[in-house]
């Protein structure tokens, strides 16, 4: 009877582990429906489509303690898992801080990514494109970068 | 006939030479000028030609900056003092503090803490001293007479650096360590310095540490603020793990130890209370704990130990002061004293002073955390307060420290915060002002493992996160746990 209890215990143990890290899954579509909204807030990048010239991005956001968040890139059909340096998908819990951090590497054009929120059987996907642009490019056509220079345009 | 006598002339120039040189080199300090550059100054063998002098780790560490943040407009790249490709930068970074000790700006305005931000957004290089200076006081650590530097600022310790394009020269802001509504920028004459955009790329290239400030993010964690500058990063860097060792474990070394504080040591009264050995002398007391910590105490003000001239200016009582805690670690160790100034070096005025020192091992920070029955609780390696240019009261935890292995750190740096605003919550308005990897050392002899440090505005001590099996260290304001405490 106790190998039996210690047996469930494991099992309930290993399951409960799995529970916050196996709950996303490996892909998702382009459109997946989300069953919440206010899980997560991803606070940069701040729209949808916005363009950098960081060639690696700083993804942040806020949310729900306890709230386990995963990572995905689009490779032109389907959005997939991010993996870590050892091929296990990318996956936080948000914790006491309420925010979360994953920096992305960018290539020259459109980037699609997603981030997945799960807590509690409830699902968010926030979608997102970033372009990477050239410098000079991203200079003539968005100034959404605070320019310098212009402070001190007539002080000198 | 002509040909001696140009000889003789040349022999004597020679001969005269000679004996200028020989009194520089002995009386001026030495031979090398003070504009040569930061780049030859730093080789080995030429330094080695034209100064005999040994290396001060303390000293050195002063005037070079903790960490040098370089936006080349498409990534944050950080570096940090002990990194091998720390000096390039450091150099040219260096030259334009230095010309501005110096007054060597054209004007300057008034610019607000979003204008700050703004030109770290852009192509940049921000620049973060180790601690606060005064202007007086960063011009002496830095060997610039300040009789021209801007007195707008009061306490200096970062810069963001602009740089210079084909109509204007390099811009230098500067902003008040304790109140970041005061900041200014300052512009150099167009001629001074050639600083473009692109020469930035060479400083991040091959590198991939990915770094970007806070106040970037655009997130604010609940439960606390961040600094501003704080730097979030994705990376798990593999670190040595530290063996500590106690240098004044050995009878014999404590007599060398006590003669740096008391007239004579032979006829210091010594008595055992537990553990500790007490040594009495008219003019002040001394205690050695078994794990290495040593504490001093002068019977007054008067009767401390003389460090230098009452009248001496701060910089020249800060400098005896490191002197004298490398004489003292001399006499216990062959290796240089590995420690950098903590505590920020803003005082005005006279009145008594308070140095912190904390030890520094493979390019990274060793925290000090003691406390427990018997003595007061100490944040640092080295801890001493100066009244009237005499030491008053001395304490170190004696520590040499041998790298051991690698291993991965553990946790990350959201996990690290996490475990932060968790436990600072129950403070009032709490400010983390910075989060970077360390070690903790609590006193004990078992190896230490790198962790996560946290500092936290108004509060002196570091706090520790080691990961999530280990965690518990960080104690969110309280003391720590009594069993976490190493009786020393």
């Amino acid at each position: 009877m106790k190998y039996i209890g210690a047996l469930l215990a494991a099992i309930m143990v290993m399951l409960s582990g799995l529970s916050v890290f196996a709950a996303h899954p490996a892909t998702i579509g382009a459109e997946e429906v989300s069953t919440a909204s206010d899980l997560i807030v991803v606070k940069k990048p701040e729209t949808n489509n916005s363009a950098t010239t960081k060639t690696t991005y700083g993804v942040t956001g806020t949310g729900k303690n306890g709230v386990s968040v995963a990572y995905y890139r689009y490779d032109g059909s389907t959005y997939n898992a991010i993996l870590n340096s050892d091929g296990a998908p990318v996956q936080t819990k948000i914790g006491a801080a309420k925010v979360f951090y994953k920096q992305m590497s960018l290539t020259e054009g459109h980037n699609k990514f997603a981030v997945r929120a799960e807590y509690n059987g409830l699902s968010q996907v926030v979608y997102f494109d970033i372009n990477l642009l050239k410098r000079e490019v991203l200079d003539n056509v968005n100034s959404f970068t605070y320019d310098v220079q212009s402070i001190f345009t007539g002080w000198i | 006939m002509f040909k001696e006598r140009v000889k003789t002339t040349a022999m004597i120039l020679l001969f005269v030479n000679l004996i200028v040189l020989t009194c520089r080199l002995w009386f001026g300090g030495g031979l090398m000028r003070e504009e040569i550059s930061d780049f030859a100054r730093s080789l080995p063998l030429v330094g080695g030609l034209f100064h005999d002098e040994k290396i001060s780790i303390p000293r050195e560490m002063l005037s070079r900056p903790r960490k040098i943040l370089i936006n080349d407009g498409s990534l944050w790249i950080a570096y940090y003092n002990t990194d091998l490709a720390f000096s390039p930068i450091e150099n040219r970074t260096g030259q334009i503090i230095r010309a501005f000790l110096r007054g060597e700006t054209v004007s300057s305005k008034p610019v607000s803490l979003r204008e700050w931000q703004a030109a770290i957004e852009n192509v940049s290089i921000y620049v973060e001293m180790p601690i606060a200076y005064t202007t007086d006081m960063l011009c002496s650590v830095m060997g610039v007479d300040g009789e021209n530097a801007p007195a707008d600022i009061s306490a200096i310790r970062d810069f963001v650096i602009l740089p210079s394009t084909g109509d204007t020269g390099v811009f230098l802001l500067v902003r008040d360590a304790y109140d970041g509504d005061n900041a200014r920028i300052y512009q150099f004459p167009r001629e001074s310095f050639s600083l473009p955009a692109g020469d930035l790329a060479i400083y991040t290239e091959n590198n991939t540490d990915y770094y970007e400030p806070a106040f970037s993010t655009g997130v604010e964690p609940e439960g606390a603020s961040l600094d501003p500058m704080v730097l979030f990063f994705d990376s798990r860097p593999s670190t040595a793990d530290l063996i500590p060792a106690n240098p004044i474990a050995a009878p014999e070394v404590e007599s060398r130890v006590l003669g740096c504080f008391f007239k004579n040591v032979d006829t210091a009264g010594r008595y055992e209370d537990g553990e500790v050995s007490v040594f009495v002398e008219n003019d002040g007391d001394a205690r050695i704990y078994p794990g290495g910590l040593f504490e001093y105490r002068a019977a007054d003000e008067n009767k401390g130990v003389e460090l230098a001239e009452s009248y001496s200016s701060y910089y020249e009582t800060v400098n005896s002061a490191i002197s004298f805690a490398e004489d003292l670690w001399g006499r216990v160790s062959d290796q240089p004293l590995s420690v950098l100034v903590s505590s920020d070096l803003t005082q005005s005025g006279g009145g008594r002073i308070h140095i912190a020192m904390d030890y520094y091992q493979d390019g990274r920070p060793v925290a000090v955390r003691l406390g427990g029955d018997g003595f007061e609780p100490m944040n640092h390696g080295i801890e001493m307060d100066i009244a009237d240019g005499k030491i008053v009261s001395y304490r170190q935890l004696f520590r040499s420290y041998y790298g051991s292995g690698t291993s991965v750190l553990k946790g990350d740096f959201v996990e690290a915060l996490n475990y932060f605003v968790n436990g600072f919550s129950i403070r009032e308005s709490p400010v983390i002002t910075d989060i970077y990897i360390g070690y903790m050392d609590r006193g004990g002899s078992e190896p230490l493992s790198a962790c996560w440090l946290a500092e936290l505005g108004g509060d002196d001590r570091v706090y520790d996160y080691v990961g999530e099996e280990e965690a518990g260290a960080a104690d969110g304001g309280e003391a720590p746990p009594a069993d976490e405490e190493v009786s020393t």
